[in-house]
């Protein structure tokens, strides 16, 4: 009973360290080690780059609150990218720190969106009240390039990260910014 | 002394019927690709991804690449998606599990992530999967990917040649509304296409010159020069050959500058054996053998460039009057890694033997449509040169019959150390001396041999040009529903392993 007691207190302690799954900071470096785009990296880009949006002139002179609808960042690098969590990203980052001084649009959701408007003006759905769909004052677009370079030795890898507000009645670009960074990895020798 | 009992008869079989059931149940069992590919695919299918499950970490890159493949090949393309996106990061990714057990013991000890080749053909082959599900931007990165592990080989002449990937570039630029890079990729993709006639139409009339007015010695150290001048000078005139020669020539004589001021084991792989006579020799006979290459080449019927010329225009046509539908198109199965060496240190990769011809596509009973040869994976893999283990595996092939400590093996080490951050590897004297005894005991010098069996050999382009709605298309024996859109382009990657994917090919309107 006391062998079986300590040998089930073992078998317990040794699948306790097994888990090989943590929780981890997402703007830690990564276990990872790529030459990419990581968490860290978007999260900090987003963040910047919201931050410097709304301190732009070209929102700040905007009489009324001004409407931005964010649009997918284009991928032009080498890397797979999820673009929605992009624009995700950004899209909560402005929300969260425009006080009211700037209304997101959603154009994700626009089909779902005029679905449903039918459905009120048909009388389908009831309503609190009929609103017209806001327009945009501004697009926030933005694209990722990227210069590769590749020897059997080492890798490089020097991403922009570009973002640029513009007019949605004139086409002017008022407000534009690019983030950059360049990572370098080394193959072990078994590698090359 | 007394007789030991003699064994009854019964006692005997009873025994070999013991032998034979333990032989039975220690006999290996088959790999789900082998199972694969005798016929039973959903056991196979389910073991692989039992095998992705259990897997040690350092296959786990190869056994996803394996359960992507059979995916796709029996219609389900997320899951070959899923399965394909964990193996493409494991592979680019610079750490790697096992790398210090695989220097001192065998190679296969090191995480997997394939040759360049099959690095390749992995990009390639997701990147399709994602433009036919209309992921172009994800699509274009994996394009670039391979294009990217297409350089740093040794041998020059062969870099950045891989045509699947920049056609494909090219489609889904087109599809993007960029025209201006889709020509751009375009143009590349017939500048890789075409260079290959034109590297084997000078390489074959360098061959078959002959020494006259000459050393033979001479000539070949004029041949090898050109040689290693021939990827600056096709890469010039990837087109027209007889521009390639005079553009090697041209080359070679500023190589001849350079590489004579460089250590051996700097320059290029054919002037490595060169003592310094040898420069002068190849300087001397090189206006004669260029001259004579030259007017070889000139007179071949291949050196107008024509069989490339048809070729540049059926690529371009893809994007000048592009299709509603674009199958891509594989065939055969990729090249097979043996090892060989005296203690199978070194890794020879040995040319596909299924070939890779494509199978015919028909449309609504037609006969057989225009397909264009893209690229072979088989060429890919046996035309980078060397790698940097081979020469450490032989190497260690020497640890064994040499003296314990050689500089190689400490640089080596040192990069470990380095790689590690563990300084304490970097430490030389007795660590090295020590490790240096135990590894010329206990090293395995066996080249790593695991590898994506069930990759393609090569890639086939079909443009189908069909009013929008449903047709019947047969691909080889296979029949499938084509779903023809009304507006843009569909891209539809058809596996080579059977059954060959989906049964219908393209989305309901």
């Amino acid at each position: 009973m006391h062998r079986t007691a300590i040998l089930a207190l073992l078998l317990v302690g040794c699948a306790a360290k097994t888990k090989k799954a943590t929780y981890v900071d997402p703007d830690a470096v990564g276990q990872v080690e790529g030459t990419g785009l990581e968490a860290r990296d978007i999260r900090a880009v987003s963040s910047q780059m919201a931050r410097e949006l709304l301190g732009s002139p070209m929102l700040a002179s905007f009489e009324g609150v001004p409407r931005v609808a964010v649009t997918p960042v284009k991928n032009r690098t080498r890397f797979l990218i999820d673009q929605e969590i992009f624009t995700t990203l950004i899209t909560d980052t402005l929300v969260q720190n425009a006080a009211g001084k700037v209304a997101i649009l959603d154009r994700s959701i626009v089909e779902q969106i005029m679905a449903e408007r039918e459905m009120k003006r048909e009388g389908t759905a009831d309503h609190a009240g009929l609103k017209a769909l806001a327009g945009a004052d501004y697009f926030l677009s933005g694209e990722v390039r990227g210069l590769s370079a590749s020897t059997d030795k080492a890798q490089s890898d020097y991403v922009v990260i570009r973002f640029q507000l513009t007019d949605a009645e004139t086409g002017i670009v008022g407000w534009s910014n690019s983030y950059e960074m360049k990572k370098e990895g080394s193959w072990g020798v078994l590698y090359q | 002394m007394r007789r030991p009992p003699a064994r009854s008869p019964r006692r005997l079989f009873q025994s070999h019927l013991l032998a034979a059931a333990l032989a039975m149940g220690c006999a290996p069992k088959p790999t789900p690709v082998e199972t694969y590919t005798v016929g039973d695919r959903d056991a196979a299918y389910e073991a692989q991804r039992q095998a992705v499950a259990q897997a040690d970490p350092r296959d786990q890159p190869l056994e996803q690449l394996r359960l992507g493949s059979m995916a796709l090949a029996m219609g389900r393309p997320d899951a070959a998606e899923a399965a394909w996106r964990a193996a493409v990061g494991r592979m680019t990714d610079f750490r790697a599990d096992g790398e210090f057990r695989a220097l001192v013991g065998a190679e296969d000890n090191k995480e997997w992530k394939g040759e360049p080749y099959e690095k390749m053909a992995a990009f390639v082959s997701l990147g399709a999967l994602l433009h036919s599900k209309g992921d172009l931007d994800n699509a274009l990165a994996m394009y670039k990917s391979a294009v990217l592990a297409d350089t740093g080989s040794k041998e020059e002449r062969y870099r950045s040649d891989f045509v699947v990937a920049f056609a494909l570039q090219a489609i889904a630029y087109a599809a993007e509304r960029e025209p201006g890079n889709a020509t751009q990729a375009m143009e590349r993709a017939i500048d890789a296409r075409v260079s290959r006639f034109t590297v084997d139409t000078l390489t074959d009339a360098l061959r078959q010159l002959k020494a006259k007015d000459l050393t033979a010695e001479d000539l070949d150290l004029a041949r090898a020069l050109l040689l290693a001048a021939m990827p600056g000078g096709v890469s010039a005139s990837p087109r027209d050959p007889v521009e390639a020669t005079r553009a090697t020539v041209s080359w070679a004589t500023d190589l001849l500058k350079q590489q004579q001021t460089l250590p051996k084991k700097e320059r290029l792989p054919e002037l490595a054996p060169f003592k310094d006579k040898h420069f002068g020799q190849a300087a001397r006979a090189l206006p004669l053998v260029a001259k004579r290459w030259t007017l070889a080449v000139a007179a071949r019927p291949d050196a107008s460039g024509e069989q490339g010329r048809a070729l540049a225009a059926q690529l371009r046509r893809l994007l000048t009057n592009p299709p509603p539908v674009i199958l891509v198109v594989e065939a055969g199965r990729g090249p097979a890694k043996i090892r060989t060496g005296d203690y199978g240190e070194v890794l020879t990769i040995v040319p596909s033997r299924s070939g890779g011809a494509p199978p015919a596509v028909t449309l609504d009973g037609g006969p057989p449509l225009a397909s264009v040869a893209l690229d072979d994976l088989s060429y890919q893999a046996t035309t980078r040169g060397g790698r940097a283990v081979d020469g450490f595996l032989k190497g260690k092939a020497v640890y064994k019959d040499a003296s314990m400590i050689s500089a190689f093996a400490f640089d080596v080490l040192s990069d470990i150390a380095y790689a590690s951050g563990n300084d304490t590897l970097g430490v030389i004297g007795d660590v090295v001396s020590i490790v240096a005894l135990v590894s010329s005991v206990a090293t395995n010098p066996a080249a790593d041999i695991r590898q994506w069996e069930l990759a393609p050999n090569t890639w086939h382009i079909v443009g189908i040009d069909a009013p929008p709605g449903d047709h019947v298309v047969t691909i080889g024996s296979r029949r499938a529903t084509l779903r023809v859109p009304a507006r843009g382009q569909d891209l539809h990657l058809i596996p080579a392993l059977p059954p060959g994917g989906p049964t219908t090919l393209g989305r309901t309107e």
